[in-house]
């Protein structure tokens, strides 16, 4: 059979044209495609078992520091645990020679933290105590020094009493009973 | 027009068309072949991935994992714990400075310190106007207080002065200062813990996944994600005055320079990536030149695809030519034979 070559070499020069465009090109570029993909996952491969390398190597670094980790577990505790806390008022305040009159959960609420998404509970106590002023900087100083975060947002007093103005003391040095007002806040997740 | 080229070409045979022809069915199958190696080569790459995807989900054994769970755990108990901290006020020490500041003539009645406004609202007695003045004054003088915001005064019972005021403190009074507050409680201030960004909380992520020189072949460097180090390794004889960058880092961060803008590369160059959440990271760039040796064979590792498909191409047309030059000998011969017949 002769062929026709000048229609042939068309032909088949049309053909290749349509393979290129067609098939081979869309191969190629799938080809370059999965070269960078290949490549993005060596790469997060490489960065995973890095950072289980650095995760294992926090670990023992915060196992070292077992006694600081408590003070913050102290500091900031999963659970409110109420009471607990309403034990730990009426100890520091009879260890700080006062007396707890009243004492109730004004609020519990979760307030949101910077950064996290967690919120963290805040939870706010009122206390009404009798005492003088030595017993309540006393009481003030312990809640201050103890484990748990505790913030004294609101202080308030009244005397009833009448004034001995010619006394040369200052009012914080005489031992009279007063009744305080705290509000106390404290946190927990 | 002439057209008659037209159908000399059909009628009459031609040594070239024949050449052009068999050119043409040698590029056909060059096509065919080279369509073909993509697809394995795509193949292979297919599987590749699948198994650095397998690969990536054994990274990490259940320890591992659980120390992930711990460490994160406490960053975040960490953080929590110091963002608390830094804005944690102390109220004693208000009353310590009420202590020291208050004349002993002086008798408060009321007392009410907000924490929140540092505001402390007192009512009281003294024994003469003076008393109270100097008591004022004193409160004024002082660097912890603000200003006095409200001052009334009266004439009490017994001659006594009946007053009230309202003083704004500064916020620095109750503030935790270890060094010059003697009183003030022992705290354990524990540095926040950092810890590598886990790859599944994204915005945090500032990698540089690739970076590859735009040149012919392409040059793909080594990403190594401790030193955050790039070492790229470019043929002998690369301009490295003028190099195309294409990098590719972590979805949502951003990166300085850009990827895609020409770099000299003669000396180290630093890049900076930066992620969702604001956090940094330095990455810098050491460009290799190999020797002229290893640059044709490194050429030649990334061309091995092209170079074979180069190679198939010259032997089809090879063996096309041969068969094409032994046709026409053949026929040549036959018409010899035929003219020496007549």
């Amino acid at each position: 059979m002769q062929i026709d070559r000048p229609i042939a070499i068309a032909i088949i020069l049309f053909i290749i044209l349509l393979l290129v465009f067609f098939l081979v090109m869309p191969e190629y570029k799938t080809f370059k495609e999965l070269q960078l993909d290949l490549g993005e996952k060596k790469a997060e491969f490489n960065a995973e078992f890095d950072y289980y390398a650095e995760i294992t190597k926090k670990y023992y670094e915060l196992q070292n520091r077992s006694e600081d980790l408590a003070k913050v577990d102290n500091a900031l505790p999963q659970d409110p645990n109420l009471g607990k806390l309403v034990y730990y008022f009426q100890k520091t305040a009879s260890d700080s020679g006062m007396i707890v009159k009243n004492l109730f959960l004004s609020k519990s609420a979760p307030v949101s933290s910077k950064g996290s998404k967690k919120s963290i509970n805040e939870i706010i106590f009122s206390i009404n105590v009798l005492g003088n002023y030595s017993s309540l900087g006393d009481f003030l100083a312990s809640l201050e020094k103890s484990d748990r975060i505790f913030e004294v947002t609101n202080i308030s007093f009244g005397s009833s009493s009448e004034p001995d103005i010619v006394s040369s003391e200052s009012q914080f040095e005489i031992q009279q009973s007063y009744d305080f007002n705290l509000q106390i806040k404290t946190n927990s997740y | 027009m002439d057209f008659r080229i037209l159908f000399q070409l059909k009628e009459k045979r031609f040594w070239w068309m024949d050449v052009i022809f068999y050119f043409a069915v040698s590029l056909f199958i060059a096509t065919i072949f080279c369509y073909v190696i993509f697809l394995v080569k795509n193949s292979m790459q297919r599987e590749e991935i699948k198994n650095q995807i397998e690969a990536l989900q054994t990274v990490g054994t259940p320890q591992q994992k659980e120390y992930e769970k711990s460490v994160l755990g406490y960053q975040k108990k960490i953080n929590d714990f110091t963002d608390i901290f830094e804005n944690h006020e102390f109220a004693s020490h208000v009353f310590g400075f009420m202590q020291k500041q208050t004349l002993p003539n002086i008798w408060f009645k009321q007392f009410s310190l907000d924490r929140k406004n540092t505001k402390v609202e007192m009512s009281g007695e003294a024994d003469s106007m003076e008393a109270v003045s100097r008591q004022v004054a004193n409160f004024e003088r002082n660097e912890s207080v603000e200003k006095v915001t409200t001052l009334n005064s009266s004439l009490g019972q017994f001659a006594k002065i009946d007053f009230s005021l309202s003083v704004a403190l500064n916020k620095d009074l109750f503030v935790y200062v270890p060094e010059t507050e003697t009183d003030s409680p022992e705290v354990v201030v524990i540095k926040p813990v950092e810890v590598v960004s886990s790859p599944q909380t994204k915005d945090r992520q500032k990698l540089i996944t690739v970076f590859d020189f735009l040149l012919s072949p392409e040059v793909i460097g080594q990403v190594d994600q401790v030193s955050h180090t790039v070492i790229m390794d470019v043929p002998y004889g690369t301009d490295l005055t003028k190099l195309q960058t294409l990098i590719i880092i972590s979805p949502g961060a951003t990166i300085t320079p850009r990827s895609g803008v020409i770099q000299n590369f003669t000396t180290p160059v630093f890049y900076t990536v930066t992620a969702k959440d604001g956090s940094t990271q330095e990455y810098v760039v050491k460009v290799n030149v190999l020797p002229e040796e290893s640059a044709s064979k490194g050429f030649f590792k990334f061309n091995a695809i092209f170079v074979a498909i180069g190679l198939v191409l010259v032997m089809i047309v090879a063996v096309l030519a041969s068969f094409f030059i032994f046709r026409k000998r053949l026929r040549d011969k036959q018409q010899d034979i035929k003219s020496n017949a007549n």
